[in-house]
């Protein structure tokens, strides 16, 4: 399977709306106006809670359901005509769907069987693409003999025998434990390289998105919040909604006191911070965001500094090489922290001086959207 | 006492089947009673009935049989067997078909066209049996094998697509799409992957829906023309002549078949895929 040069737009899909009845009457925005532009070598992640529409614009590429309005090109051919049988996507599906009275290599086979392709070259590709996925020597089990992580491959393998021009995944690795899942992940992004084609990858888990992606487009109510690598979207999140949903963090309101083109100083009610943002003006109101692994606890013997936050540890939690450090600070605050493990112990009730570097501060921009039912 | 109680619902049990079953017992083990003239009084073991119908010579006197020839006997089983053969090819084809289609997919009335589909199960035998020959009178239709297999469709479908539709509901639905999604068209998804999988379901329908005929009495009677007479209504017209131990030999061979087919399509329809 040769590595073509890649597309930037090989996948277009423009002004996507789909809306779905409900039982009480209503009628919920699964799709509320998505665009989105997807290169043809790209790892893209859909990231949002359940009922987001991440599912529901995988099953419409995938041409499981319909749009209400809008259009998906791909490589330049409107996908939207074809019936699902017909377009060059295939699907890994979340139950992996294999087929219970076929054998594995008859599964993996499936899609060659259907078009026809000689028995010789059938079987010399289905073994080639068992061996893809790391599983050789099993065409002739039955799905059911296999363990969960076993047919995840033989899903993934009867996905790429067709050679499509971009696979569709619905949080395929949902079923697996922790230790198979971390593995997976790993095998999946080298699939993608070699294979040099586009995954579209449907998960609700964050840091599953945050490890394979090239891209995430993060989706709540049917719109997408932010559209970045995952280093944008863990460092620079575009929205609250962003904020809170990738990973843990510190979120406070405050008001901006001074602006100069270095530094910035915020009032958050009692406690002042410095932070690193040429876009704040004096007398605005701001929503911060620091994450817990950007503090670090003074030693007691360094001269105290300004860009610290003063606060009451309450709780020290061990876990592993880090300690998750939850306070709260003079204006009642609560501030959470992860600082490496010390041989020192920490006692609830000491005060403690949280410090920050003035970049790690990261202001949220006010753009508050409820989900909106019609 | 909490002993005691056990034994009385052990007891209570063994009664219960007791009640069930005795009769049937009582007919298998007197078709082997060779007293030809009181049914209920034992006299000796003897397969005397049996070779009575199948046109044996035995020493048994013409008047203590009903069947005056074996040949009608053996016509009405054939037009039962002709019957239901029929009624069971067409009625699987149906149910089937229907119950695919309500299972997978969107139309308007669909709920009420499975409520439809419910309504000959319990639909009284004797109003079926009389609507349906007012049709067939109405229509100008003679009465003969066409009209009973005709009429025995209308009910089997029903049995058939329930049997079809529980098996449908238990199949992951994506599993047909996943089929879809690696480019086999409907057709192909429902030969190569739909069809395999409710098989069981299929012959489960099939050979219930093959004794039902074969057993059915109130629709059939209405229906039948006069050269077309079934087994179950050959009998009845001969248990109008009284009862003689023939029937008992009938009745367990009937039995026989019965169980065989219904044991048969019980393991089809629990069969894993």
């Amino acid at each position: 399977m040769a590595v073509s040069d890649p597309t930037p737009d090989f996948l277009k899909i423009k002004n996507a709306f789909r809306h779905f009845a409900t039982p009480e009457g209503g009628s919920v925005r699964a799709l509320d106006g998505i665009n989105l532009n997807v290169a043809s070598n790209e790892f893209i992640t859909l990231l949002g809670p359940s009922g987001c529409g991440k599912t529901t614009l995988l099953n419409i590429i995938a041409g499981f359901e319909r749009l209400d309005s809008g259009s998906i090109l791909l490589g330049g051919s409107s996908l939207l005509e074809l019936p699902a049988h017909q377009r060059p996507v295939n699907t890994v599906f979340q139950s992996y769907a294999l087929f219970p009275h076929l054998n594995i290599g008859d599964n993996v086979g499936y899609g060659l069987d259907v078009a026809g392709v000689a028995k010789k070259e059938r079987n010399r590709r289905v073994s080639e693409a068992l061996e893809m996925v790391g599983l050789s020597g099993v065409e002739k089990r039955r799905p059911s003999q296999l363990s969960g992580g076993q047919q995840q491959r033989v899903a993934l393998a009867r996905a790429i025998i067709n050679r499509p021009k971009m696979l569709l995944l619905d949080e395929p690795l949902s079923a697996l434990d922790r230790n198979l899942r971390s593995k997976m992940q790993i095998e999946l992004k080298n699939l993608q390289s070699e294979l040099g084609i586009c995954f579209l990858f449907v998960t609700h888990d964050q840091e599953e998105a945050l490890t394979m992606s090239d891209r995430i487009v993060v989706l709540n109510g049917g719109k997408i919040e932010q559209l970045g690598t995952p280093d944008e979207i863990y460092h620079r999140p575009a929205s609250r909604f962003v904020t809170e949903f990738i990973g843990e963090s510190n979120i406070f309101s405050g008001r901006v006191l001074e602006s100069t083109p270095e530094f910035s100083r915020v009032d958050l009610g009692g406690a002042e911070v410095i932070c690193n943002n040429p876009t704040l003006s004096a007398g605005e109101q701001v929503s911060l965001l620091i994450r817990p692994e950007h503090f670090h606890l003074k030693a007691a013997d360094e001269p105290s500094s300004s860009r610290g936050l003063t606060a009451v540890l309450e709780q020290s939690v061990f876990i592993g090489r880090d300690h998750q450090l939850h306070c709260r600070m003079g204006n009642g605050q609560e501030v959470s922290a992860l600082i490496r493990s010390s041989f020192k112990a920490l006692q609830a009730g000491q005060p403690l001086t949280l410090e920050y570097d003035p970049a790690a501060w990261h202001v949220i921009p006010e753009r508050e959207r409820v989900n909106e039912v019609i | 006492m909490r002993k005691l109680l056990n034994h009385l619902m052990s007891g209570y049990g063994a009664l219960f089947f007791i009640f069930l079953y005795a009769p049937v017992i009582l007919v298998v083990a007197y078709s082997f009673n060779s007293n030809p003239v009181n049914v209920m009084i034992w006299k000796e073991f003897s397969f005397d009935w049996y070779i009575n119908l199948f046109g044996g010579e035995t020493n048994l006197s013409d008047s203590s049989a009903y069947v005056e020839s074996t040949d009608q006997l053996f016509a009405a089983l054939q037009v039962s067997l002709t019957v239901a053969a029929f009624a069971t090819i067409v009625s699987t084809v149906l149910g089937t078909s229907v119950a695919v289609a309500i299972a997978r997919y969107r139309f308007r009335l669909q709920g009420f066209y499975r409520l439809l589909l419910m309504v000959p199960m319990v639909m009284p035998d004797i109003v079926l049996g009389i609507a349906l020959l007012i049709f067939f009178v109405g229509v100008g239709m003679n009465l003969g094998v066409t009209s009973i297999v005709i009429g025995h469709c209308t009910f089997l479908t029903s049995y058939v697509f329930i049997v079809v539709s529980a098996r449908l509901a238990g199949m992951n639905p994506m599993i047909e799409s996943a089929s879809a999604d690696l480019g086999a068209n409907e057709w192909q998804t429902f030969r190569r992957v739909t069809l395999p999988l409710i098989l069981p379901g299929v012959i489960g329908g099939a050979l219930l829906s093959f004794i039902i005929s074969m057993d059915d009495l109130v629709i059939t009677y209405f229906i039948s023309g006069v050269d077309s007479t079934t087994l179950p209504v050959f009998i009845m017209s001969m248990i109008r002549r009284g009862i003689k131990p023939e029937i008992n030999a009938i009745a367990t061979m009937m039995l026989m078949a019965s169980v065989l087919i219904a044991s048969a399509g019980i393991y089809f329809k629990s069969r894993k895929a």
